[in-house]
């Protein structure tokens, strides 16, 4: 029994071990435009949600983009090259996964778009 | 309209019995009723069949567009395609809450039906705690979140199925992880009610197993279908996020594979109760968990779930069933322990023991990974982590898995001497030799090194377990009674090696696609050719088409002798905005993906195009794990123990 | 409306459920009605 106890025992921290260093190094923060603005981290990737404006601009037949990420009142220009995600549009809310550069452009490595709602319970309107 | 009154008033009758079944349910078990027994487990057939009742009713309205329902007005219209609207039985909070419910009805009652054998307490605390669970989704359909609410005027026209989800895919793949997940109930009821009563038996071993291996095959059956949904419809070349919403598919899998395994040695030896009835337990709580964060809104995820009014009712339930298991857990725990030697470390036991402490280990991986956004976002700023995270903390876990998946079978149950050694030869071959080639091609990733070879390993095992099978037909003398004879006897064995087979395939696509991945951003004028990965692709120019419901831009594409046109398809809905229609060419090498991001002023066309290695390996291997599954275990098994003597037997036969 | 759809229901489904105590000899149960 004591074996077992033994084994969990090692087990359990290896894994405490993978957990804590696999997360320390490849975790992001998760913010919103306004944080963003407010303190910006400056080390690592980070991830910001907001909601896209009018001002998409299309480029390269459509590889990259460049649009303002917007929430409350703070706003952020995202440069983006890569897959855009079916749902992006105006008005919908996208997470922006990169870092600000220093020309205060947000520079996206990848774009994540929430699909779309299929557990609403909002009532039916036009 | 007169449809949502019915099925309204179908889902109250459902509430109603539901609730008494469970009552009663309960009282009979408890006294050793067997009349009342027999009546509670009638009111359970007939809230199933209540349930069936609104199930129709809503598919009726749903296909003759009655837009006086709510939910057939924001989730059909006339334009839609027959079969999506259809499918929008279960496309909605409300609709996919009610095919759970009628899912959990149906198995429930099945495995009342199927579970004459394991005496009549048993299956009567079990018919409760099921009816229980049902009542509470009831509850819900009943006051909550009903698909029969009634709009008070009728539009004449609906809003539509969104144009991301019309695909061949919506049809598939969310009826069956909706029913994996609603089916993990059903041994959770079994391990309680055995809990409760203070017993369990051979037959109950065999019977709860065999829901367990149901809820399994539906439960890898969705996640494959996921997996190949997202490959095809969504354009980014992949499969798997660890999105919140896929991790928590992913984890009850995990639980019950453990089970699945781990049960064996409660079988033959009576031990690893408490993990057992543990992990079944746990199973189903992660599935409650699950449904509550998804449709809770309170993790980001890119399936967006707002933030709704049955997230709180799922908190609530997900407390109860919490309190519950881990009270009778703590209750039974003295019964539980077993009085059986524990075998060597080197045995089959001691793999399944280990192989349980490394699944719950994965599972300890992906939901920190799920909750940590909420927790950090709890104490200060939330912070994501992303699959860099679940590959780093979750692969040597993996890696471990796989190398047990490799020796398990070959080492014996109980003491392992020089047999072994030798038997073990054959992976360690397998490995060896992969782990050389790929040094050799240049490949210096130590997880795609490690993966590779350790799932040729697992599939080396497998095809020396067959062959010494064969060995010994051989030697018996051969002939196809006798081949069948000797498969039948071992039906069980044979399928979970085939099953060992096709995961091993489809580690080997994973790994494969993941780690070689190649892709290319290319914008080309009409004639011009690209090449990728050693693949040639032409472009030949792009046209309309006008369809029903949308309109597509395609590009025409021709690789070798056969033609791509990925396209992008415009809904009138969606202001303009396009979406991708992905060209797969498919070979067992490799599958070149095409994606049209759009067109130029000057004529020419943008495209992201990737080679994926193996990824045909990847659903080729999920539909061999599913055909193990059923070749396994399909149609009656005799169960080899006589039945205990104490067991109360209803005056008319059990119903 | 509802509740007369299902209380409908329920006699319906009443025999079906009750069948076990309609069939047996009494044995000095209570018929747990509805």
């Amino acid at each position: 029994m004591i074996r077992w106890g033994i084994a969990m025992a090692v087990v359990a921290a290896c894994v405490g071990y993978l957990v804590y260093s696999a997360s320390g190094g490849s975790s992001e923060y998760y913010l919103t435009v306004s944080e963003l603005r407010a303190h910006s981290p400056t080390t690592g990737d980070v991830r910001v949600a907001g909601v896209v404006q009018d001002d998409v601009q299309r480029s390269d037949g459509g590889l990259h983009l460049r649009f303002t990420e917007k929430d409350g009142t703070a706003s952020m220009l995202v440069d983006y090259s890569g897959t855009v995600p079916d749902i992006f549009r105006p008005g919908i809310t996208v997470v922006a996964d990169g870092r600000l550069g220093a020309d205060g452009v947000f520079h996206a490595r990848a774009l994540l778009a929430k699909c779309p709602s299929r557990f609403s319970t909002t009532p039916y309107t036009s | 309209m007169i449809l949502a009154f019915l099925g309204s008033g179908a889902l109250l009758a459902g509430l109603v019995l539901a609730a008494f079944s469970a009552l009663l349910s309960f009282w009979a078990g408890y006294a050793e009723n067997g009349v009342m027994i027999q009546v509670g487990r009638r009111a359970f057939y007939a809230t199933a069949a209540m349930i069936l009742v609104a199930g129709v009713l809503l598919e009726t309205a749903l296909l003759t567009h009655d837009f006086s329902l709510a939910y057939v007005a924001e989730h059909s219209d006339l334009s839609t395609p027959i079969a999506l609207v259809a499918a929008a039985f279960y496309g909605g909070q409300e609709g996919s809450l009610l095919y759970w419910t009628l899912i959990l009805g149906i198995l429930g009652s099945a495995s009342l039906l199927a579970s004459a054998r394991i005496g009549l307490r048993l299956a009567a605390y079990s018919a409760g705690i099921m009816a229980a669970i049902l009542t509470f989704f009831l509850v819900v359909l009943v006051l909550v979140a009903s698909p029969f609410d009634v709009l008070q005027i009728t539009p004449p026209d609906g809003l539509g199925l969104n144009p991301v989800l019309r695909d061949g895919g919506m049809l598939i793949h969310p009826p069956v992880v909706l029913a994996g997940f609603a089916s993990f109930a059903i041994p959770f009821s079994f391990a309680a009610a055995a809990l409760l009563a203070g017993r369990s038996d051979a037959a109950w071993i065999a019977h709860t197993r065999r829901f367990a291996l149901v809820a399994w095959g539906l439960q890898s059956a969705g996640l494959v279908l996921g997996m190949w949904w997202a490959y095809h419809v969504l354009g980014w070349g992949g499969y798997w996020g660890w999105d919140p919403v896929e991790n928590v598919a992913f984890m009850p899998w995990l639980a019950t594979t453990a089970y699945l395994h781990s049960s064996q040695v409660q079988e033959r030896r009576g031990r690893l109760r408490g993990w057992n009835f543990g992990l079944v337990m746990l199973a189903f709580l992660l599935v409650v968990f699950g449904t509550f964060i998804v449709r809770s809104g309170i993790v980001p995820s890119v399936h967006t779930f707002a933030v709704s009014a049955i997230g709180p009712w799922f908190f609530g339930f997900l407390g109860v069933c919490l309190l519950f298991s881990v009270g009778l857990l703590a209750f039974r725990a003295g019964d539980l322990k077993s009085h059986a030697e524990p075998a060597p470390a080197v045995s089959r036991e001691g793999a399944f023991t280990l192989q349980n402490l490394l699944l719950i280990g994965v599972i300890v991986v992906v939901f920190w990974g799920t909750m940590l956004p909420l927790v950090s976002g709890m104490l200060g700023q939330q912070r994501v982590v992303g699959p860099t995270y679940y590959e780093r903390a979750a692969g040597p876990l993996f890696a471990a898995l796989l190398a047990l998946m490799a020796a398990g079978p070959l080492v014996p149950w109980r003491h392992a001497g020089a047999p072994l050694w030798r038997s073990l030869r054959w992976p360690a071959g397998a490995f060896a030799f992969l782990l050389a080639a790929l040094l050799v091609a240049g490949v210096r990733s130590l997880p795609a090194l490690l993966g590779l070879s350790l799932a040729l390993a697992v599939a080396a095992t497998v095809v020396y377990e067959y062959a010494r099978a064969a060995g010994r037909w051989r030697l018996a003398g051969g002939g196809w009674s006798r081949a069948l004879a000797l498969v039948m006897r071992r039906r069980r064995h044979y399928g979970a090696y085939l099953a060992h087979l096709g995961l091993a395939m489809l580690v080997l696509g994973l790994a494969a696609s993941h780690f070689w991945q190649q892709e290319k951003d290319v914008t080309l004028l009409p004639g011009e050719q690209v090449a990728v990965a050693g693949y040639t692709l032409t472009y030949a120019g792009v046209q309309n088409r006008e369809l029903a419901d949308h309109s597509e831009l395609v590009a025409a594409m021709s690789l070798g002798g056969q033609s791509l046109e990925p396209a992008r398809a415009t809904y009138a809905g969606l202001g303009g905005q396009s979406l991708t229609h992905v060209a797969i060419s498919s070979s067992p090498i490799a599958d070149v993906y095409v994606v049209l991001a759009g067109t130029n002023g000057d004529g020419s066309a943008s495209f992201r195009i990737f080679v994926n290695p193996l990824v045909s390996w990847i659903w080729a291997g999920g539909a061999i794990i599913i055909l193990g599954v059923l070749l396994g275990n399909a149609g009656e098994r005799r169960v080899g123990v006589a039945p205990v003597a104490a067991r109360v037997r209803s005056p008319v036969g059990a119903s | 409306m509802t509740l007369v759809v299902a209380t409908l229901l329920l006699f319906f489904a009443g025999p079906f459920v009750l069948w076990p105590l309609i069939r047996t000899p009494d044995e000095g149960e209570d018929e747990a009605g509805r």
